[in-house]
C-alpha cells in the first residue's frame, strides 16, 4: 500500500460513525457552570477597568522580578530563589544532555536526574494517604507518616503552551498536617472498609486510600467501565467526595500550620525500577511462553546488562506491575541509560509512539523509555522503562503508551 | 467561532457561553471519540474541556483565536483520559465498527482491527495530529498551532504516525498486533 492510499484509507475509518450528539453533555456542563466561577486571575480582558500608570509600573516593575526569578531558576535549576535541590557540577552525561528541556514549570525532574543530585530522601516511608483523581485536577497524591507529600499533576491547572505533564514534586508537610488530612479524610465515614462507588454516564475518576488504623482503606468513585455494577453514590456520598477532592487538590487551602515547609521541590528518587514491554507487529507470530528477562537484557550493552542483572527484585509487597523489573540506584540508573544511549538505542521522547521517533514532544514526563527492534528475536519492538521508586517502594505509572 | 460570542462569554456571560457549548459540544465529542476510541471516555473529556473553556475563558487573549485555544484544551483533557486507558484498557469496549460500509473502500473489517490496533497503540499526540488532519480536514499548520507545536513537528508526526498505521496494514497475516507474553 503507498502513502497516498493510506492516509486515503485511514481518513476513510477516522470518517466512520460519525454521528454523535452531546446534548446530554452539554446539559451536564451548563448545570456546572452554573455554580462554577472563571478563573480572572492571570489576564484582565479587553474592556476591564485599565490601571493607573503608577499602578502600572508597579505591576511592570514586579512581572520583571518574576520574570528574572524564573529565568534564574530556568538557567540555574537548583539556584538560589527555591527550586529543586542542587545539583553538582559534573560534566552533563549522555542521559542528561538528551533529557528534554526543562518546562518552564521545571519544580520537577524530566528524566533522569542530573548527575551528582541527591535523592530527596532514602529511607522508606509509610504511606498513609493517597489520591489519583480526575475532578478537580489530574494527577497522583502521596502522602506519608513522616510527613513527605509527593505529586505529580496534569499541568492544566496551570497551564504553559504544550506542556502536559509535570514531573514529581515534594513538599514537607507536619505532623498536624498528616493529621488534618487523615482526620478529615476519615470522618467521613465513608474510609471504614474498601468501597467502590459509581458514576452514572460521563464522570471523571477518583480514588482515595487513606490509613484507618491498621488499615489501608480505598473508596474508588468511577464510571460504570471502572466501578463495574457497584452501587451509585449517593448524593451524601458525591458532596463529601467532591469536597475531599477538592481539599486535596489545594494545598494552598490547608491550614499554615500544616506546612514544615512548603517548598515545591523536585523529588529525586534514591532508586529506579528497570522495566520492559515487548510487542510483535502485525502479522507476526508471538512466542506462546513467556520471555526470559535475560533475553531483553542481553540486549543491551554490556555494562547496562551488568548493572541490570545486579539490580535487587522488586519486595514482595510492593511488586511492579509491570512484571520483573529489577531495582537499580539511580546512580546505575544513569549508568544504563547512559550506556544504551551511547550504544545508539533509540530514547523515546513520545512515549507510545509505534516505531520511535527523534522528535522533541511537548508533553514529556518524568519517564525515561529507550525503544529496541530486534526483529523477532525475541520480539519485534521492546520498550525499556525506567520508573522511579517511591518511599512506600512502590514504582509510579509512567505515562501514557 | 463567533467572537462578539466568545467576548461576551469571556465576561461571564452564561447564555453566549451555552450557545458557544451547543455549538462546539458535538465536534469536540466527536474529536474525542476519534481520539480516544471509547465513548465513555471521549464524554469525559468532552465534557472536561468544556468546563476547562467556561473556566479558562477570561484568560484567552486573543479571542479571534478561539477554536485553536479551545482544542487544545480538549487535547489535553484527551491526556487526563487516556491516562486511564492504559490502566483499564481491558475492561474498555470498542467503538462498534459499522459493517454497512465495508465498500467504500476497506479492503476487510480485519483491516479495521488492525487500523483500530495499530491507532490505539499510537500516543494521544499522534492520534491527535492524525484526527485534526484527516477528520477535521485541517492544514498542518493549523493543527501545529492547535496542538502547540512546530510545524515542522506536525509533519513529523503525521510521518511517523501514517507509517505505523501503513505498516499494520501492510502484513501479511491479518493477527491483531498484541503485546508478548512475559
Amino acid at each position: 500500500m503507498n502513502p497516498d492510499n493510506a492516509a486515503n484509507f485511514v481518513q476513510a475509518w477516522l470518517r466512520e460513525d460519525d454521528h454523535v450528539s452531546a446534548a446530554g453533555i452539554v446539559d451536564k456542563v451548563l448545570d456546572r457552570v452554573d455554580s462554577l466561577p472563571q478563573r480572572r486571575t492571570r489576564w484582565l480582558p479587553a474592556g476591564l477597568p485599565r490601571m493607573s500608570p503608577a499602578v502600572g509600573l508597579a505591576v511592570a516593575t514586579a512581572t520583571v522580578a518574576v520574570l528574572a526569578i524564573v529565568t534564574i531558576n530556568l538557567l540555574w535549576p537548583g539556584g538560589p530563589i527555591g527550586g529543586p535541590p542542587t545539583p553538582g557540577t559534573a560534566t552533563p552525561s549522555a542521559a542528561e544532555s538528551s533529557s528534554p528541556a526543562p518546562s518552564a514549570q521545571s519544580d520537577a525532574i524530566v528524566g533522569l536526574p542530573p548527575e551528582g543530585t541527591a535523592p530527596s530522601d532514602t529511607e522508606p516511608g509509610e504511606l498513609v494517604l493517597q489520591w489519583d483523581g480526575s475532578i478537580t485536577a489530574s494527577g497522583m497524591l502521596w502522602v506519608y507518616a513522616d510527613g513527605r507529600m509527593i505529586w505529580w499533576r496534569l499541568a492544566s491547572e496551570r497551564a504553559v503552551d504544550g506542556d502536559a505533564f509535570i514531573g514529581l514534586v515534594e513538599q514537607r508537610l507536619s505532623p498536624q498536617g498528616v493529621e488534618f488530612l487523615l482526620s478529615t479524610v476519615i470522618s467521613t465515614g465513608l474510609f471504614d472498609s474498601d468501597l467502590v462507588l459509581a458514576r452514572e454516564g460521563s464522570a471523571p475518576y477518583l480514588q482515595i486510600q487513606v490509613k484507618n488504623g491498621d488499615q489501608f482503606v480505598g473508596v474508588t468513585w468511577a464510571w460504570r467501565g471502572i466501578s463495574g455494577d457497584a452501587p451509585v453514590a449517593t448524593s451524601a456520598q458525591a458532596s463529601e467526595l467532591t469536597a475531599l477532592d477538592a481539599l486535596l487538590t489545594d494545598p494552598d487551602s490547608w491550614p499554615a500550620s500544616s506546612w514544615d515547609d512548603q517548598t515545591k521541590r523536585a523529588y529525586v528518587p534514591s532508586e529506579y525500577a528497570i522495566c520492559f514491554r515487548a510487542f510483535m507487529q502485525p502479522g507476526r507470530k508471538a512466542p506462546t511462553e513467556p520471555i526470559e528477562a535475560a533475553r531483553i537484557w542481553a540486549l543491551l550493552p554490556d555494562a547496562a546488562e551488568t548493572l541490570i542483572l545486579a539490580g535487587d527484585p522488586a519486595p514482595a509487597d510492593a511488586p511492579d506491575p509491570n512484571g520483573n523489573c529489577p531495582r537499580v540506584t539511580t546512580g546505575d540508573a544513569r549508568a544504563i541509560a547512559e550506556s544504551t544511549q551511547s550504544s545508539g538505542v533509540l530514547r523515546s521522547h513520545d512515549p507510545g509512539l509505534l516505531g520511535g521517533t527523534s522528535v522533541r514532544a511537548p508533553s514529556t514526563g518524568y519517564w525515561l523509555r529507550f525503544l529496541l527492534y530486534p526483529q523477532g528475536d525475541p520480539a519485534d519492538e521492546v520498550w525499556i522503562d525506567f520508573a522511579p521508586v517511591l518511599p512506600h517502594r512502590e514504582t509510579t505509572w509512567l505515562g501514557p503508551g | 467561532m463567533d467572537t462578539d460570542l466568545v467576548i461576551r462569554a469571556q465576561h461571564g456571560d452564561r447564555g453566549a457561553f451555552a450557545i458557544i457549548a451547543t455549538e462546539i459540544g458535538g465536534r469536540y465529542l466527536a474529536v474525542a471519540r476519534k481520539i480516544l476510541r471509547d465513548p465513555d471516555l471521549a464524554d469525559d473529556a468532552t465534557q472536561q474541556a468544556l468546563v476547562g473553556i467556561w473556566m479558562d475563558l477570561p484568560q484567552l487573549r486573543d479571542p479571534e483565536r478561539f477554536d485553536a485555544w479551545s482544542y487544545r484544551l480538549l487535547v489535553r483533557a484527551c491526556y487526563a483520559e487516556g491516562r486511564k486507558q492504559r490502566r483499564w484498557v481491558p475492561n474498555l469496549p470498542l467503538l462498534a465498527v459499522d459493517e454497512a460500509v465495508a465498500d467504500d473502500g476497506f479492503r476487510s473489517i480485519a483491516d479495521r482491527d488492525q487500523l483500530e490496533s495499530a491507532f490505539r497503540r499510537l500516543s494521544i499526540d499522534h492520534r491527535a495530529v492524525l484526527v485534526f488532519h484527516h477528520y477535521l480536514d485541517l492544514p498542518l499548520d493549523r493543527v501545529a498551532e492547535i496542538l502547540g507545536i512546530p510545524v515542522g513537528t506536525s509533519h513529523s508526526r503525521l510521518h511517523h504516525a501514517t507509517r505505523a498505521l501503513r505498516a499494520s496494514l501492510d502484513a501479511d497475516e491479518r493477527m491483531p498486533a498484541r503485546e508478548v507474553a512475559r
